[in-house]
């Protein structure tokens, strides 16, 4: 259970350096253990609150930070911008227990660029950090829809920069949320098979928020920043 | 000022009791005024010399007197005329001394007279009255004053001319008459002319303006008779004065003596006014009295005129009388009857020009005295009509009034309206969203209780086994979580895409199946746009292609399964297909047939499991959704 099924080349000739942020023993634990059994894959620390990850960041410099949401001292997304912002090299991956739309979503916005299911099998998992190297996001059909869904009725747009997406990115979110295929999209829009996941990358950036001004917007918005005191 | 007040009472409860005194009081005072009409005189002038005796001759023609001693009358004075075009004059010679040392203009006033009169001074001809008006109408009464030029005043005594001529009429008139200084004699000249000629040209004006006032009402209202009613006996009452505005060279005599017969048109429409006036109902048989004026007219044109004078004094003014007696006999039903104040305005100003009238009616069948100092004739005429014609420009503006305080209480009362039908609506869709909610949140419970307590308590009861083994706990929570995520996906918010809820399905599946090394091999096609099925369709139909999937992948031996989803004709068709040894139909309870087959009924689609040696085809025709579902 917790070996590495698939022993693919390494990306390169490196090893992915990981550090796994989750407050839950077992599922750290379980975690831990699926990342370490793989090659390739160097699990360099885990941390169980906000800021013991900040500071195994700051001394790893991690290719991958694998983080959960909930955290007893904060919110994964702070973390997030933070890394996103000073180590813009490094992909983020977000840990979700059911998926929901809204928090991954929210994740995205603040620089995650994929996301795992907290009852992932290890496949999965490695196959997921793998992708993310290789630049390839994940996106279910409930993620695209909400993203559509949120973009056209314009709560994307209250904020600066408002992520405006090409027909092009849209019509592949449709297909994606309508249960079409990376082959059949790319069939129906004329495109070929691999550029799929890459306007989905690109979808990824355009609702990622991270410039500073930005940062400091949500920070007041979430009351982290009080003004005029 | 009146109306106002009258209006205004018929409003207060309380101003009701004073209602009858008021009324009373203003036909005293209608009767007061009317009766003391005569009182009312000018002054005459503050110098001068009085001319109030002279010396009178009839006239055989303009230039000839008749032969017959002159004799002594004395002014004013009235002779009769044979009238109806045939000629009726009087020479009336007068007399006055004048001083030589007195260097000032000299005329003579004529403060009243009727007819056509020419004026001459130690015999030269000063003045003819046809060269400033028409000498022609009866009913009028004028002002005149004639200078002496200074070369032909001659000291001591002077004579005075006067011939009077009258064509149409029974009886001239001359008042006294007076010489004087120009200076003195002129501003009572100037209050006779104001009042005798002025005044009634400024209420033709006034009423022909008016008349084309109502006009204009009347055609944008077409239901509002009384007001084109009235616009013609404006229009017409104005056409009979068109001598006091209208020089006689304009007009050709037909045109004149015609304006005479307008009384026809005005009488023949009272009638018909007094109903409409009063709001009642005009009688049917008030276009016949379109047939008077006609006759009246016709008459005047065909027959000769020695007739057509009987047939007017006879039967055109007796009817004339009659009609306006019928017409003042509605109003005055209404006014006593029904309390109509409009009706007490109308009678009161009716009374007070009958009684005007009747000072000056003697005077033209021979009796002899003093006129009135206006026009009796066109004055209260005028007055009556001006009465009558603000009384409806009162209940044109009330109905403005009534108009936009309508239009205010139904703009309030549809905002309340507007009001309660939103707080209505509100409870209706808090209401349904209660209901809505409530029937969402027992198909949740029962789902869960159906699903994922289920397997909680099976785990339960696997915890208290000594003999369970920790895979066999792993695999029931795993169970138990992927039922917990089918009851997400079900609820998924897809709008109205059966597309997009299939997609679901294919997020949850496509991992379960990698995890087994099984390859998914998944075909959408592109379905038609339509209704979304129901979460609790959808969670059944997720269950079904759960198991459905789960039993190939497990059972077949065939290492990828197919999942074809296609548009039918009456629906779409869900295909779960593997290549694997098949005998799922042999095997009932095993691969958990029945439990499939019952989920298919509850959803109302059609489940046909084909297979054989070349595999497994579990086929789910669903019925095309409906937004009843």
């Amino acid at each position: 259970m917790s070996s590495c099924p698939d022993d693919r080349p390494l990306a390169g000739s490196h090893q992915l350096t990981v550090v796994l942020v989750e407050d839950d023993p077992p599922t750290r634990d379980h975690l831990a253990e699926t990342l370490t059994a793989c090659n390739g894959i160097a699990l360099l620390a885990t941390a169980d609150t906000l800021e013991a990850a900040r500071a195994a960041c700051e001394r790893f410099l991690p290719t991958v930070l694998i983080t959960d949401l909930q955290l007893p001292d904060g919110h994964g997304t702070d973390l997030i911008r933070e890394v996103r912002d000073r180590y813009p090299a490094s992909e983020i991956m977000v840990i979700s227990v059911l998926g929901d739309e809204d928090s991954v979503v929210t994740a995205i916005r603040a620089g995650a660029s994929g996301y795992i299911l907290k009852d992932s099998e290890p496949v999965d998992m490695v196959e997921a950090v793998h992708g993310l190297i290789e630049g390839r996001s994940p996106i279910s059909a409930s993620i695209a829809r909400y993203i559509i869904r949120r973009v056209q009725d314009g709560s994307f747009k209250d904020r600066k920069p408002a992520p405006l997406l090409t027909p092009r990115e849209t019509d592949i979110l449709w297909g994606i949320a309508k249960g079409f295929t990376y082959n059949d999209i790319a069939d129906r829009l004329g495109l070929s098979r691999q550029t799929v996941p890459s306007y989905i990358k690109n979808i990824y950036r355009k609702l990622e928020v991270n410039s500073r001004s930005e940062a400091v917007y949500e920070a007041i918005g979430r009351k982290l920043i009080q003004l005029g005191e | 000022m009146a109306v106002r007040l009258v209006e205004a009472l018929e409003g207060r409860g309380w101003l009701r009791l004073l209602r009858r005194p008021v009324i009373g009081l203003f036909y005293l005072t209608v009767l007061a005024v009317g009766i003391g009409t005569p009182l009312f005189t000018l002054s005459p002038p503050e110098g001068g010399i009085e001319l109030d005796r002279a010396m009178f001759r009839p006239l055989e023609t303009l230039d000839r007197p008749a032969d017959v001693p002159e004799a002594a009358v004395s002014l004013p004075h009235s002779f009769r005329v044979p009238g109806a075009g045939r000629f009726g004059g009087g020479l009336y010679r007068l007399e006055f001394d004048h001083s030589p040392d007195d260097p000032e203009q000299w005329s003579v006033l004529i403060p009243n007279y009727s007819g056509r009169i020419l004026v001459r001074v130690n015999g030269a001809l000063l003045y003819d009255s046809d060269w400033t008006h028409s000498g022609q109408i009866v009913t009028l009464i004028w002002p005149d004053i004639i200078a002496i030029p200074a070369p032909l005043l001659k000291a001591g005594t002077n004579s005075v001319e006067i011939s009077a001529v009258m064509l149409f009429g029974r009886q001239s008139y001359l008042s006294v008459i007076h010489a004087g200084p120009d200076s003195l004699l002129r501003p009572v000249y100037q209050q006779h002319h104001f009042l005798l000629v002025i005044l009634p040209q400024l209420l033709f004006r006034w009423q022909f303006a008016f008349s084309v006032m109502l006009l204009i009402v009347w055609a944008v209202r077409r239901s509002e008779w009384s007001y084109i009613l009235y616009a013609g006996i404006l229009f017409f009452n104005s056409i009979s004065n068109l001598v006091v505005v209208l020089p006689e060279p304009l007009a050709s005599p037909l045109v004149m003596q015609l304006t005479n017969l307008s009384f026809s048109w005005v009488t023949a429409m009272l009638v018909p006014f007094a109903f409409s006036f009063v709001n009642r109902r005009p009688p049917r048989a008030s276009v016949l009295f379109a047939a008077f004026p006609v006759g009246v007219t016709s008459a005047f044109l065909l027959l000769p005129p020695g007739i057509v004078h009987v047939l007017n004094w006879y039967v055109a003014v007796p009817v004339a009388w009659g009609l306006s007696c019928w017409a003042l006999g509605v109003l005055s039903y209404a006014a006593f009857r029904r309390g109509s104040n409009s009706a007490h305005m109308v009678l009161g100003a009716t009374l007070l020009s009958l009684l005007m009238i009747l000072h000056e009616a003697p005077i033209l069948y021979g009796s002899v005295g003093k006129r009135l100092f206006i026009n009796p004739f066109s004055i209260p005429i005028f007055m009556l009509l001006s009465v009558i014609s603000t009384i409806l420009m009162w209940r044109f503006a009330a109905a403005l009034n009534a108009v936009d305080q309508f239009n205010a209480n139904l703009r309030r009362e549809i905002a309340d309206a507007e009001a309660a039908l939103r707080i209505s609506l509100a409870r209706e869709q808090a209401q349904e969203r209660a209901i809505a909610l409530e029937a969402e949140r027992s198909r949740l419970t029962r789902d869960l209780h159906d699903g994922i307590a289920g397997q909680l308590v099976s785990m339960v009861a696997l915890s208290r086994r000594t003999d369970a083994q920790v895979g066999d706990f792993g695999t029931a929570a795993r169970r138990a979580l992927v039922d917990l995520r089918l009851v997400i996906a079900s609820m998924a918010e897809v709008g109205d895409d059966p597309g997009m809820m299939l997609a679901n399905f294919r997020d949850h599946i496509q991992p379960q199946l990698r995890t087994l090394g099984i390859a998914l091999d998944w075909q959408m096609h592109a379905l038609p746009e339509g209704a979304g099925w129901s979460s609790s369709t959808a969670l059944e139909l997720f269950r079904l292609l759960q198991e459905a999937t789960m039993n190939a992948a497990r059972h077949s031996g065939a290492d990828r399964v197919t999942i074809e989803i296609r548009p039918t004709d009456d629906g779409i068709r869900v295909v779960v297909a593997d290549k694997g040894r098949g005998g799922a139909a042999d095997r009932p309870g095993g691969y958990g047939l029945a439990n499939m087959r019952r989920r298919a009924r509850t959803i109302g689609a059609r489940l046909d499991i084909v297979s054989g040696p070349d595999g497994t085809n579990i086929i789910l025709d669903l019925p095309r959704p409906t937004a009843s579902q």
